[in-house]
């Protein structure tokens, strides 16, 4: 399902709706954007580039990653196109435009990005901010449905005309994969 | 297939790169991160998490609680019904717990002012333990009075007989509340019967004394002595079952001859079986008059 | 197996003390590490040789059938019955210092509040009247 990239052709044919699943790592707070409601190598491979110490590469393990939010687009070309953008993105922060997206970073004392644990927020706070990003840049229409309504942030970050923001149902870890596969079905009435 | 996987998996760039019109500008300024906000969140008013909160406020300062009372004493808590002591035991549990909670916040911050809300705990400690203290006296004068009944219970049961029989009017509400209260506290029979009752023994024991009972008193006045002594527990619980008066005995006489008729006799080892499908039968038969008379309206 | 390990149970206080230089057949202690120090502290979940096993009584609410599977007996499962009424309780954890504190009193009654006869006589009262609220004052004794 998720072990390549999927033109909106196949993702028509195979019954997903027009939208992107965030997943986020339970341990190190990192994200992973996927097509299909599944997180696999390929996309590991896709988004984590120059690994270091503070941003490993992380495991495919099933139980570490969590449905953090379910970005639902107008059409599969919209859908694609945020895709990348999110994708390109992630390469942004991490190469091209790395000083620059260090220099958000919240720090601790001695200024390494700030972490508990294993656990880094600002992971998982830059991919909201960069899917607000992608939003406002293209000009989607977008729904979003939140794990939990509290990472959305202040209303000021998101274009009202444009976000319309909704709260997963809360269910166990476990059958959070029942609440997606039913989103996906309103999407496609 | 392994050379698409190379293809898309090199990176974002040529990803981009091959396909144009979905690119985004290069140029474009990245946010800052979003900082997940608390107002987005609503508390429910009646979250069950509030329980541990006094008035919903973070902690209680020490002025607060300070309260110059004392434990519920054991002499005061022997007074008061198994239901007052069981709520009594959770309110003092969930006081408990918020004042745990209090203490765990002062403790982080290495006030030694948490020890005020420990002191008060440990004066709601002793009203817990007075409760228990009043459960355990409870059982252990019934086992008691249980092992003294065995002794001087039938001695009581004559003297009562003896009392009832004697009394020329026993056709009163204080008779008949008597008779209640009796199978009640003696042999456990409850005043209305429900589907949850199970017949053992001491439900038997207490059948056949008030059946006996209510036999011996009105067979003489209503002329129904050819009957002789009662056969079984059906007969008896036939007359058990009928109101304490004379017209109520009658009534369970001629149920009698019809059961003769049949010559049947229950053995011993039968007994409970069968009073309980008596008693199983009765419900049924009032559960569907209640619901006939449900239809009517 | 020859019963001798659970008779040296039955033995005088004596030996039972010195259990600790008893030994199982293979040399390793009954229990505990070494033969000095205090005997008689209650052992820890990580004393005692491969035999014992002391748990967290938090387990044994079920049993694993023939597939391997844990299943929950809920008879055995640890419930918390909450009384129906819990909210119009007006009773507080605490009372006042002020308020009188009743006596009661057992004469006649040997075992004083758990006697049995004294449980009776209520019993026969309680048929005889029903049931009756006794006044309350602060010199009145209780019969208890």
């Amino acid at each position: 399902m998720a072990s390549k990239f999927r033109n909106a052709n196949w993702l028509k044919v195979n019954g997903f709706a027009p939208q992107i699943f965030l997943f986020r790592n339970i341990e190190s707070g990192q994200v992973i954007y996927s097509q299909t409601p599944h997180v696999g190598k390929y996309q590991i491979k896709q988004q984590f580039f120059r690994p270091n110490w503070e941003n490993r590469k992380p495991s495919k393990r099933r139980d570490l990653w969590r449905p953090m939010a379910v970005a639902e687009f107008e059409n599969y070309q919209k859908a694609i196109q945020a895709y990348h953008a999110l994708v390109e993105l992630r390469y942004m922060r991490e190469v091209s435009k790395r000083k620059e997206a260090e220099t958000l970073r919240r720090r601790n004392e001695y200024q390494q990005i700030w972490y508990s644990g294993q656990y880094r927020p600002t992971w998982s706070q830059e991919a909201t901010s960069d899917l607000s990003t992608v939003v406002d840049e293209f000009k989607l229409k977008t729904k979003i449905y939140w794990d939990s309504l509290w990472r959305k942030g202040q209303d000021k970050c998101w274009n009202t005309e444009l976000v319309q923001h909704t709260e997963m149902d809360q269910m166990s870890p476990r059958d959070k994969f029942v609440v997606l596969d039913e989103i996906r079905e309103k999407a496609l009435k | 297939m392994f050379k698409q996987l190379a293809k898309f998996s090199t990176s974002a760039r040529s990803l981009a790169r091959s396909r144009k019109q979905y690119r985004i500008s290069p140029h474009i300024k990245l946010r800052p991160p979003i900082v997940p906000s608390i107002d987005n969140i609503e508390i429910k008013e009646d979250h069950a998490l509030w329980q541990f909160f006094e008035d919903k406020s973070f902690v209680r300062t020490p002025e607060q609680i300070t309260f110059t009372g004392r434990a519920w004493t054991v002499q005061e808590l022997r007074r008061k019904s198994f239901e007052d002591l069981h709520s009594l035991w959770y309110v003092c549990l969930k006081e408990r717990n918020k004042l745990y909670r209090e203490s765990h916040v002062y403790d982080q911050i290495e006030s030694l002012r948490s020890q005020e809300f420990e002191g008060l705990s440990e004066q709601i400690r002793q009203t817990m333990i007075h409760i228990r203290q009043v459960i355990t006296e409870r059982e252990m004068a019934v086992r008691n009075a249980q092992a003294e009944f065995e002794v001087i219970g039938d001695e009581y049961l004559d003297e009562f007989k003896d009392n009832y029989l004697k009394e020329e009017n026993v056709e009163t509400d204080e008779w008949y509340n008597k008779l209640e209260r009796l199978q009640y506290a003696i042999f456990g029979i409850p005043d209305v019967l429900d589907t949850s009752l199970i017949v053992d023994v001491k439900f038997l024991e207490g059948v056949r004394y008030i059946g006996q009972l209510k036999y011996e008193k009105f067979a003489s006045s209503i002329g129904r002595e050819d009957i002789g002594k009662l056969r079984d527990i059906a007969e008896i619980y036939t007359v058990f079952e009928e109101s304490a008066t004379a017209d109520g005995v009658k009534e369970a006489c001629q149920k009698i001859d019809e059961y003769r008729e049949s010559e049947l006799v229950i053995p011993g080892s039968k007994e409970i079986q069968v009073v309980q499908g008596f008693i199983d039968d009765k419900i049924k038969q009032a559960e569907s008059d209640l619901t006939e008379e449900e239809i009517k309206e | 197996m020859k019963a001798s390990q659970i008779l040296a149970f039955k033995q005088t206080a004596e030996t039972f003390l010195t259990r600790p230089w008893k030994t199982y057949r293979d040399g390793t202690l009954f229990y505990g590490q070494s033969k000095s120090g205090n005997k008689r502290l209650p052992l820890s979940t990580k004393q005692g040789n491969k035999n014992f096993y002391k748990g967290t009584r938090s387990s044994g609410i079920g049993r694993l059938n023939k597939f391997g599977k844990y299943k929950i007996d809920y008879n055995r499962v640890r419930t918390f019955v909450v009384p129906e009424t819990l909210d119009e309780c007006v009773l507080k954890p605490l009372v006042s210092s002020k308020a009188p504190i009743p006596k009661n009193s057992f004469k006649g009654y040997d075992l004083g509040a758990v006697d049995g006869r004294l449980y009776l006589d209520k019993i026969k009262e309680f048929i005889e009247t029903g049931k009756t609220e006794f006044p309350r004052s602060e010199t009145y004794v209780e019969r208890g």
